[in-house]
């Protein structure tokens, strides 16, 4: 019972990656997308309207969204926002209280979790504790019949064919040696080595995670999202991640779902979703250090509108690309622009920058510098002397801004003042009601 | 320093002694001294009216212990276990996973299935009693468990000590059961197994050390049966469910003490070695957790 399947000399963490598709049997490396056992069926997983409720709470409302099939999607929101209950309702772990789920050309809302050809990695890993992890990768092969090559019809797989995947699988994720060791003797990131192993040796339709990450320590996280990046690129099948780690979600989509409360808020590719929010939420939500934003009031002008702030100072919005529907807004409507820290740039009127005199400059006050080593944040307060102003009011004198430099130079001094120029063609604008992008 | 330490250290243990001394004596006037006494009834034989005594010697023990009181005694003793313990522990079992689960009133059904640990084996006797008398009981004409044919009697007393266990071996599976993290059964789940796969794969291996300590306890409750049968059969019909329990009850006068004794001390070696052997023997099979 405890002699090791296999007897392969180590395979080293850090190379297997490489190669994982090459090693997996069945998986034809001439074309990433056939798969043997499914024989190449689309897993798009589409939520058509679907909400999830319990009792009076309603976890996900009204969820439109596809996913395509070899996508890598990541449902990224905080926690309690729903990522989980609907990442669940594809593994069928929940049920869809309305609206439909399809897998495939399959609608699943019937359809036993059992049933689904699905594999899931959990936040805890759920190994099986009695289990040796050759037993554990093993598990999804037990129970399901798969369709072998060169024959017809699905049946059950043979004690050595299950063997062999076992060790293509382990091989795969450098598991090698591990084999015969039962969880309890296995580091956390080893034990999530297995549960990804698990996952990948049936080869499902979809393969899902929840938080697989979180358990780890920073350096193994960040190592493992690249392994992650690599199986999926390696192995074509539509990859479900949920994660409330923005950087996560921005380093290994395709496309991120943001949800927040239950509600979809935006759907795209991590650059698009960085580069153009929605809503206000996203803008918040992604980027670390957190975009900027103040309230000011539309001042049209003379066909150049920009951004009143008050006594902190005004900015031209000429350079974005929200014209267009800024123009029907009455002129001193209330706006929210938002500025992301690294686009701000922090000029010293003192030392006789001609560009602290330009019309697109804050007035600020320094409060505090944060240094990281490879760049320094410094936190700023709007307003000439950092106290002008009634709060509240448009400008919102007082409202922190982090502008991010690089560490070249002389950092300012808190108590400074100084001036924050802001780039016309970085401003987002939001309306404050709907918190909806404009433009 | 040193004197300081070594003065303070024997206060400690002084301090600890004072606390252990409540079970220790406890220890010692309930289960040491009747130990004691034990041994030495056996090695002694009284007269008939208990005033006298002279040593016989340890030869008595090799007597009784093969003696035919002794081995019939621990024969139906033996049958008594194997009749209650494993259909004990699949009853409970079986109705601790149909109640563990989320329903709305599954309360209700845990506190019914769990109600047995609240009547004494009297009780629970006196009420199976009821159950099968003849003129009013409802299993009143059940042959298979009648309690007045030596040849079923002891199934009889067997299934209202199933009964009255029932209750705690509930219970505990129940506990067991809600060890089990969820998360395991989701995952075998989307492995593919179906709820008797889960069962066998996951739930009971996880369940085991819960397992091996209602066998050992079972076990023990079955050894040491006694109240069930004096209250349903005394012993009858033909001697036929005299456990060995009940004839070491029956050893109370002085002419007999000697050898009930012994045949208490055997009973004691037989649960002792039976309980070990059940340890060694379960223990390479259960799994403990990480």
């Amino acid at each position: 019972m405890n002699v090791p399947l296999i007897g392969h000399p180590t395979a080293t963490i850090g190379a297997h990656s490489t190669s994982v598709r090459a090693r997996l049997p069945g998986v034809d490396d001439d074309d990433g997308h056939v798969r043997e056992g499914e024989g190449g069926i689309v897993a798009e997983v589409v939520f058509e309207g679907v909400s999830k409720r319990f009792g009076d709470v309603v976890a996900v409302d009204d969820l439109n969204l596809t996913i395509a099939d070899g996508e890598f999607m990541v449902l990224l929101g905080p926690s309690g926002c729903g990522k989980t209950t609907a990442l669940r309702m594809i593994a069928g772990l929940e049920t869809v209280s309305t609206g439909t789920l399809r897998i495939g050309d399959r609608v699943v809302n019937d359809i036993e979790a059992k049933d689904r050809d699905i594999s899931m990695v959990f936040q805890s890993y759920a190994l099986y504790p009695h289990m040796t992890v050759a037993r554990n990768i093993e598990s999804p092969l037990l129970a399901r019949s798969f369709t072998v090559e060169g024959e017809a019809t699905p049946r059950k797989l043979h004690r050595s064919e299950r063997d062999d995947r076992v060790r293509a699988a382990a091989a795969a994720l450098g598991l090698t040696d591990l084999l015969a060791r039962k969880p309890a003797a296995l580091s956390g990131g080893q034990r999530q080595r297995v549960a990804l192993a698990r996952g990948i040796v049936s080869r499902p339709s979809a393969f899902l995670m929840d938080e697989p990450l979180s358990n780890l320590d920073a350096k193994l996280r960040a190592q493992t999202r690249l392994e992650i990046v690599a199986l999926h690129r390696e192995l074509s099948t539509t990859f479900v991640y949920v994660t409330h780690d923005q950087v996560e979600a921005m380093t290994m989509a395709n496309r991120i779902a943001i949800i927040e409360q239950g509600r979809l808020q935006q759907v795209g590719a991590p650059q698009a979703v960085y580069e153009r929010p929605a809503n206000l939420f996203v803008a918040r939500f992604i980027g670390s250090p957190p975009m900027n934003t103040l309230a000011a009031r539309l001042d049209l002008g003379a066909g150049a509108p920009a951004a009143d702030l008050g006594t902190a100072g005004r900015i031209p919005l000429s350079g974005s690309d929200t014209l267009g529907s800024l123009a029907p807004r009455a002129d001193g409507s209330e706006i929210i622009i938002g500025v992301r820290p690294e686009h701000l740039v922090l000029v010293d009127p003192a030392a006789g920058d001609p560009a602290a005199a330009g019309s697109d400059t804050l007035a600020a006050t320094v409060a505090a510098v944060e240094w990281l080593g490879h760049e320094r944040h410094v936190i700023a307060h709007t307003g000439a002397d950092g106290s002008a102003g009634s709060p509240g009011s448009p400008g919102s004198a007082g409202a922190p801004i982090v502008v991010r430099q690089t560490t070249e130079g002389p950092a300012p001094v808190p108590g400074q003042t100084v001036r924050i120029r802001v780039p016309a063609a970085h401003v987002h604008v939001f309306d404050p009601v709907t918190t909806e992008r404009l433009g | 320093m040193t004197t300081l330490g070594s003065r303070r250290r024997l206060r400690e243990s002084a301090l600890a002694a004072l606390f252990l001394l409540p079970s220790l004596a406890i220890f010692v006037s309930f289960f040491f001294y009747p130990l004691y006494r034990l041994v030495y009834l056996g090695l002694h034989q009284q007269n008939r009216t208990g005033s006298a005594e002279r040593y016989v010697g340890w030869s008595r023990f090799g007597d009784v212990l093969t003696g035919e009181q002794f081995t019939q005694g621990l024969k139906i003793s033996s049958t008594y276990v194997l009749y209650t313990v494993p259909l004990g522990l699949a009853l409970g079992i079986l109705l601790a996973v149909a109640a563990h689960r989320r329903l709305r009133g599954i309360k209700i059904f845990q506190t019914i299935f769990a109600s047995t640990i609240a009547s004494s084996v009297a009780v629970a006797s006196v009420v199976f009693l009821v159950l099968i008398n003849p003129q009013v009981g409802y299993f009143s004409n059940v042959g298979f468990f009648s309690l007045s044919n030596p040849d079923t009697a002891l199934r009889g007393v067997a299934l209202s000590s199933v009964w009255q266990n029932l209750g705690l071996t509930f219970v505990i599976v129940l506990a067991g059961l809600q060890t089990v993290p969820e998360e395991l059964m989701e995952a075998a789940t989307l492995d593919g197994f179906g709820p008797i796969r889960r069962f066998f794969r996951v739930t009971l291996p996880l369940i085991s050390p819960t397992l091996l300590f209602l066998v050992v306890v079972l076990v023990i409750f079955a050894l040491q049966a006694f109240a069930q049968v004096d209250i349903l059969t005394s012993g009858g019909p033909a001697e036929a469910t005299q456990t060995l329990v009940f004839k070491i009850f029956n050893s109370r006068e002085p002419l007999a003490q000697s050898s009930g004794s012994i045949m208490a001390i055997g009973l004691f070696v037989v649960t002792l070695v039976v309980t070990a052997f059940q340890f060694v023997l379960l223990n390479r099979r259960v799994h403990y957790g990480d």
